[in-house]
């Protein structure tokens, strides 16, 4: 063997070991920054020496980029909450100028089960004029066939009779394009009010039922 | 190009695989029956706008609408099991600090023996993120009774990852024989045990539990790239323990294509290579020095292959194989200059993070095409991707850039603010109105005429009609008395509805809180900046260095061939005397470089 395959020999069946051989992150601490503990990183290090290239540049750059996210971290977590926290101000400051709660209304959508339904849009008809649209994403279905409430439409709205028309497009069972109209005429009363607009499974007859409802 | 792009997106699904999992297990850590999903009140729909970001795992928005729910004192919201909601999106996003207050003030609640265990895994969580792994396994010893499915397997998890030592691991193996093998998280729990096991010296448990990683790669493409890593695995054992002819039946299982098929491949031929089964490596390399040379396993395939053909005697086949290495890896630096170039423009970390990110979400309808720039840059950046510290500063950024375009939403949407204001104060009672007031009025005096009028009839008719008469006239009179009340409200309305004095100052107040945030944001973003361009540089002079070293082993080896077939070119024409031709060493059809 040359010079070079035995430096390959003993050195790469080494660092393809160490570099194959890594815990792999599929559960929920993936959402969190999840540093494996540094320790195990260090030590994989000491091994690779023989072959590493660039290996004191990568340390140093991983070393500093570490430094400064510990060094602002406690910085960016306060920004973060205060961020949080001013985003709902803004809404309320929103809602306070655009929306009396006297004449709020906000329509929702649910989805109660989706096996006979695979809601891809929703058109929302409010006293005949369509005042709002909405494609659903493979995301957002799947957040609210667990339990998600998606916020489709707010307004002001006066008190009396007003109607209230859904259309809804997807796809039934057997994955047949499937069109949807339901209507509810109701009374708005004082103060804020709020419609749900959902998507329920009929087991029994083995289809979707849509459903508007006054809350 | 095909493997540069198939690799750019590998690394990426690298990224996007744990996230795609995630999603799935919070499907189970949070699985709400059907009857729990029924809206029963105001609160659930109001909360289940929460639920509607949490489960997208957008836990910024989540945040925000969880606080916009507490604020109108929505009761699922100030609940114990929405505060552990709270606080878990609040580790999620990146808030541990806020997140080990919630769970700490939610233990001095004593909640139910639900809420405190799921507290109890979420703090071993925060404290594993951290790197504490004594609290991280004291935090997990206080979880107690009987858990439900999810939680169990959660537990389990985090326990292979905190808990290291040989015993505590054989008792998670027992355990783990409880749970369906039909989880998602199953062949995942099996994968870490094994790692672990092998962290602890315990090749034989290691082994058995890689094994049975293995059997799952039937599932989903998630799960082959695992059961290759599983395979991958198998093989670095039995070439430790000297096992070459098992470790080769393991690699050749693991796929041509995919995550882990440039270090299986590179493995395959060195197994090979080591059992003097040169043809049979032959392929593996011509296979792998096809793909990218921004691949470490590439580079170093390129120097092999001609190596191989050396020793085979192929020298002109090996001279070939050499030259065609020199000129890649010429090649490869080129474009490192080019991806040195990228880096140093402004918009480079901006572009990295959100391409990764749409990269990440690949469910999403509207999930974005990667960019020209880290098409070319992807490709050299695939250990980097898997490193901690570019992770972190990756997250950071990432999450720092949503958060300067949500202020930037919020910048925009000043001035409709003040629009807003302006129009509420030049707000004067319309025509419409003002002319049904006139009418009305005038309707009044007409009404009230004829009212007289009918009075007066009234006196001429006979004393039983008049009786019936006066039942009309009431009820006319009660209509009349309405309308008059209708009228003075209407002409009391003299000035239409007026925003309360107070809200100019609210929203300046406001603004200047969007204004004071973006500055800080940009702060911090201005701070990370360098630091993963730092991190980029370097893991380009990693390549560059790597491949500077390769192409001078090529031109080494191209000097040695040209020198043994020029000796034996001498040599023969030493030994046959002098002759107009040279002649070519046998088995070889080298020829003279130009």
């Amino acid at each position: 063997m040359s010079r070079i395959q035995l430096a390959f020999a003993t050195a790469s069946i080494f660092i393809l070991f160490c570099a194959s051989i890594r815990i792999a992150v599929p559960s929920s601490f993936a959402a969190l920054p999840s540093p494996p503990p540094e320790e195990s990183q260090s030590s994989e290090e000491g091994q690779k020496q023989s072959l590493e290239f660039g290996a004191k540049a990568e340390e140093s750059a991983a070393r500093s980029a570490l430094a400064e996210v510990r060094a602002i971290s406690q910085g960016i977590q306060a920004l973060k909450s205060q961020v949080v926290d001013l985003n709902k101000d803004l809404r309320l400051m929103e809602e306070k100028l655009l929306f009396p709660s006297s004449t709020r209304y906000t329509v929702f959508v649910s989805l109660k089960s989706d096996r006979f339904f695979d809601l891809e849009g929703i058109k929302f008809k409010l006293d005949g004029e369509l005042v709002a649209t909405h494609v659903y994403s493979e995301k957002q279905r799947g957040a609210m066939a667990r339990g998600g409430v998606h916020r489709l439409y707010v307004t002001n709205l006066n008190e009396g009779k007003h109607t209230a028309t859904v259309f809804f497009t997807g796809l039934g069972s057997n994955e047949r394009p499937y069109k949807r109209a339901v209507s509810l005429d109701f009374d708005k009363g004082p103060g804020s009010g709020y419609l749900e607009i959902s998507v329920a499974d009929d087991a029994s007859a083995r289809e979707p039922v849509f459903d508007l409802r006054q809350w | 190009m095909k493997g540069f792009r198939c690799l750019a997106i590998n690394s990426a699904a690298n990224l996007a695989l744990p996230r795609l999992l995630c999603l799935v297990l919070l499907s189970l850590s949070c699985q709400i029956s059907a009857a729990e999903r029924q809206v029963l009140s105001r609160a659930d729909l109001e909360y289940g706008t929460v639920l509607f970001e949490y489960y997208q795992q957008d836990f910024f928005h989540g945040l925000i609408e969880h606080a916009y729910a507490s604020t109108l004192e929505n009761a699922r919201a100030r609940s114990d099991q929405g505060q552990l909601l709270k606080g878990d999106m609040a580790l999620s996003y990146g808030m541990p600090d806020e997140a080990n207050d919630i769970f700490k003030r939610l233990l001095a609640l004593e909640p139910d023996g639900l809420v405190r265990n799921r507290t109890w895994y979420q703090l071993a969580k925060l404290y594993h993120s951290r790197s504490q792994a004594a609290e991280a396994k004291s935090a997990l010893d206080n979880i107690h009774g009987e858990l439900p499915r999810d939680l169990s397997m959660d537990v389990h998890y985090l326990s292979t990852l905190v808990n290291r030592d040989g015993d505590y691991l054989r008792k998670v193996e027992k355990s783990l024989a409880n749970l369906s093998p039909d989880d998602p998280q199953h062949p995942y729990l099996l994968f870490n045990l094994g790692v672990s096991q092998l962290g602890v010296g315990d090749t034989v448990a290691a082994a058995s539990n890689l094994a049975k990683v293995v059997s799952y790669s039937d599932r989903s493409e998630e799960l082959q790239v695992l059961a290759d890593r599983a395979r991958h695995g198998l093989a670095q054992i039995a070439i430790q323990e000297q096992r070459l002819t098992d470790a080769w039946a393991y690699l050749q299982d693991i796929r041509t294509q995919g995550l882990y098929s440039n270090r299986a491949l590179l493995a395959y031929a060195w197994t090979a290579i080591r059992q003097d089964l040169l043809t049979t490596a032959q392929p593996a390399l011509r296979l792998l020095t096809e793909r990218s040379i921004a691949l470490p396993e590439v580079q170093q395939g390129k120097v092999l292959l001609g190596h191989v053909y050396e020793k085979q005697g192929a020298l002109a086949q090996a001279l070939k194989s050499h030259l065609q290495a020199e000129q890649d890896f010429k090649a490869g630096l080129e474009q490192l200059k080019t991806a040195h170039q990228i880096v140093d423009r402004g918009q480079l970390p901006r572009e990295l993070t959100e391409n990764l990110d749409a990269l990440g979400d690949p469910s999403g309808w509207q999930a974005a095409e990667v960019s020209d720039d880290y098409q070319i840059i992807a490709p050299f950046l695939v250990d980097l991707l898997a490193s901690n510290a570019f992770h972190q500063v990756h997250d950071e950024l990432s999450e720092l850039y949503a958060i300067q375009d949500n202020l930037e939403h919020w910048s925009r949407q000043t001035d409709q603010h003040r629009l807003i204001l302006k129009n509420a104060d030049g707000k004067v009672l319309d025509d419409n109105i003002r002319r049904a007031i006139t009418d009305s009025a005038e309707l009044k005096t007409r009404l009230a005429s004829e009212r007289k009028e009918l009075s007066l009839r009234r006196r001429t008719l006979d004393v039983e009609e008049q009786a019936r008469f006066d039942a009309l006239l009431e009820n006319a009179e009660r209509e009349l008395q309405l309308l008059d009340d209708k009228l003075a409200i209407l002409q009391e309305r003299n000035a239409p509805y007026r925003q309360p004095v107070s809200y100019p100052a609210m929203v300046d107040r406001q603004h200047q809180r969007i204004a004071e945030k973006r500055r800080e944001t940009e702060q911090y973003i201005a701070r990370l900046e360098p630091v993963i361009r730092e991190l980029v540089r370097a893991e380009l002079q990693k390549h560059e260095e790597r491949m500077t070293y390769y192409l001078a082993q090529a031109r080494l080896a191209k000097a040695r061939l040209y020198d043994t077939a020029l000796m034996k070119a001498g040599e023969m024409q030493n030994t046959s005397g002098p002759t107009p031709q040279r002649q070519q060493p046998a088995g070889s059809r080298l020829q003279t470089p130009k």
